[in-house]
């Protein structure tokens, strides 16, 4: 059992599981790039609904991914046992070492479990999250989910760039207002999400069907749509009101894990390299031998 | 800006990095930095006149990693002027020449901004971005000096760590403006595929040292690590060549 233990726990797996990790991830991105909008759909919908069907229609282009999970799981594993592990040596050995040696020797296992945390939170995006898109038009309804208040759209400000610039006709911004029934105002535009009763309200826009631009050096086919959404933003015509504006109703349960735990793997990241003594970095570089029980600073 | 548009401001500055370069390997310390300071100096100016090349102020083309890159490289270069006398400037400069050379024939004009790409995240995101993939060229660049001149071992290393941080910083700012902008902090996009898989690669990489027997195998990582990013960013940046340009 120890020895099974040890094994789900050592470096060696956590580095080929990494690397096996990130080979998948380069190979699916290949798919992706031949693949945009089949890809994309899996942007707007849980993978329990988006997977199966593929699985069983174009199984060629969507293997990898069973297969990541696979390893993401397994290196999941991997990181608590190594971390317990080391947590664990750290506080048998704790009695005369400073709390600040402490804290610095620790950083290195929080970094790990705060890795964890991300991938939790990204499987919980993953499989529980829900995207709803609206039509946005001024004095339509916007109801948020069946226990919200109902708001109401009372204006679309469509901002363009100066017409003296090269980017006129462009679409620089676009404010919406929702009111709620106390005619109480919520303010979002592109990028200026507004969150509401747990639910995160983002203006999209798609472009309008048969819409012709003029001047077009990338027209792509249908089947071969690009991320590049330059056009998309851009009204030949500038009419008042432009049309394909979106209301995106976001639920996330992973949102502020993901946040959370990047954020502080960040920070942590950051004191830890900067409080690196010069020794320890030699040591972590490989300059002394790190043996099974020994307690590295950057050991996981 | 008296810059914008005048791609003048940019051949000078890579010539100034040539000409550091040649200094430099003429052992004229002095010299060569002076022609650093002077293509940084001016390499800065072209990148802040490429902010009016749509006519109106817009951070997205300063940012661009084309354009960019070779400018990170110069300021870690400098950096390492003023923090170390006997800096290896050398090799990092012939890194600072090498991608100015790609800048010089890449289309100058901007890609019009989206609304959702006007936000400090993007710009923090592809500020953070370049800054990293100037640490992980840097760190192979040392990684092959030592695996050639076997002296050295593990002079890659700190620059990888910080690389990593910093790459860790793109990924932070990148899920929120993804999320602020799309709604998903992670994309089932290439791009954002790439990038996953280039910071799994790299903190397998940070773990090599650890690992009794493997250690060794460390600098030919980080190697490899600068093929990835170099491959992963620039089959982007060569696709994107195609986009729909303006100004410049």
């Amino acid at each position: 059992m120890k020895t099974v233990w040890n094994a789900l726990g050592d470096t060696r797996l956590a580095f080929i599981l990494l690397l096996a990790a990130a080979a998948t991830l380069l190979t699916g991105s290949f798919y992706a790039a031949g693949n945009f909008t089949m890809f994309n759909q899996l942007n707007r919908m849980r993978l329990q609904d988006w997977l199966p069907a593929l699985m069983a229609d174009r199984p060629e282009a969507v293997w990898w991914i069973p297969l990541l999970f696979l390893i993401m799981a397994a290196l999941g594993v991997n990181i608590v046992i190594c971390a317990a592990n080391r947590v664990g040596r750290l506080i048998r050995r704790r009695r005369g070492m400073s709390s600040v040696r402490m804290l610095y020797l620790l950083m290195p296992s929080l970094i790990h479990f705060l890795f964890l945390m991300i991938m939790l939170g990204h499987l919980a995006t993953f499989t529980c999250a829900s995207w709803r898109t609206l039509p946005v038009a001024a004095g339509a309804a916007a109801t948020i989910d069946a226990d919200s208040a109902a708001y109401r759209i009372r204006a679309v400000d469509i901002q363009f760039f100066p017409a003296s610039s090269a980017l006129r006709n462009r679409i620089a911004q676009t404010a919406v207002t929702l009111v709620d029934a106390d005619d109480d105002p919520v303010r979002l535009a592109y990028a200026h999400p507004v969150c509401i009763d747990g639910h995160v309200l983002l203006l999209d826009r798609t472009r309008k069907k048969n819409a012709r631009l003029k001047n077009d050096r990338v027209s792509p086919p249908v089947d071969q749509e690009t991320c590049n959404k330059a056009n998309v933003y851009r009204e030949p015509d500038r009419p008042r009101e432009a049309g394909g504006q979106r209301l995106l109703i976001v639920s996330d349960p992973g949102l502020a894990v993901i946040i959370a735990g990047l954020s502080l793997m960040m920070v942590s990241m950051i004191v830890f390299l900067l409080l690196k003594p010069v020794s320890t970095g030699d040591r972590a570089a490989g300059t002394s031998h790190t043996s099974k029980t020994e307690i590295t600073p950057t050991g996981g | 800006m008296f810059t914008t548009g005048v791609h003048g401001w940019l051949y000078a500055a890579v010539g100034c990095y040539g000409i550091a370069w040649a200094l430099v390997g003429l052992h004229r310390q002095l010299f060569g930095r002076a022609a650093l300071v002077a293509g940084f100096l001016l390499q800065s100016l072209y990148l802040a006149g490429r902010g009016w090349l749509g006519g109106v102020f817009i951070a997205n083309p300063i940012v661009e990693g084309p354009f960019l890159l070779p400018w990170c490289l110069a300021a870690v270069s400098l950096l390492r002027c003023i923090d170390r006398s006997e800096a290896d400037l050398g090799g990092m400069l012939a890194l600072v020449v090498i991608f100015s050379l790609f800048a010089l024939f890449y289309p100058k004009g901007m890609i019009p901004p989206t609304p959702k790409k006007l936000t400090p995240w993007a710009i923090g995101f592809f500020l953070s971005e370049s800054m990293s993939h100037a640490l992980f060229y840097i760190s192979a660049l040392f990684a092959l000096q030592s695996l050639i001149a076997r002296k050295r071992p593990t002079a890659y290393f700190p620059w990888l760590a910080w690389g990593f941080v910093i790459y860790t910083v793109a990924q932070v700012t990148g899920a929120v403006w993804s999320f602020v902008g799309w709604g998903n902090t992670f994309s089932w996009g290439a791009r954002h595929l790439g990038s996953a898989a280039v910071w799994l690669f790299f903190a397998a990489a940070l773990h090599l040292p650890l690992i009794a027997g493997w250690k060794t195998k460390g600098a030919l990582m980080a190697v490899v690590g600068g093929l990835l990013v170099f491959y992963v960013s620039y089959s982007g940046y060569i696709r994107e060549m195609q986009f729909l340009r303006v100004g410049g």
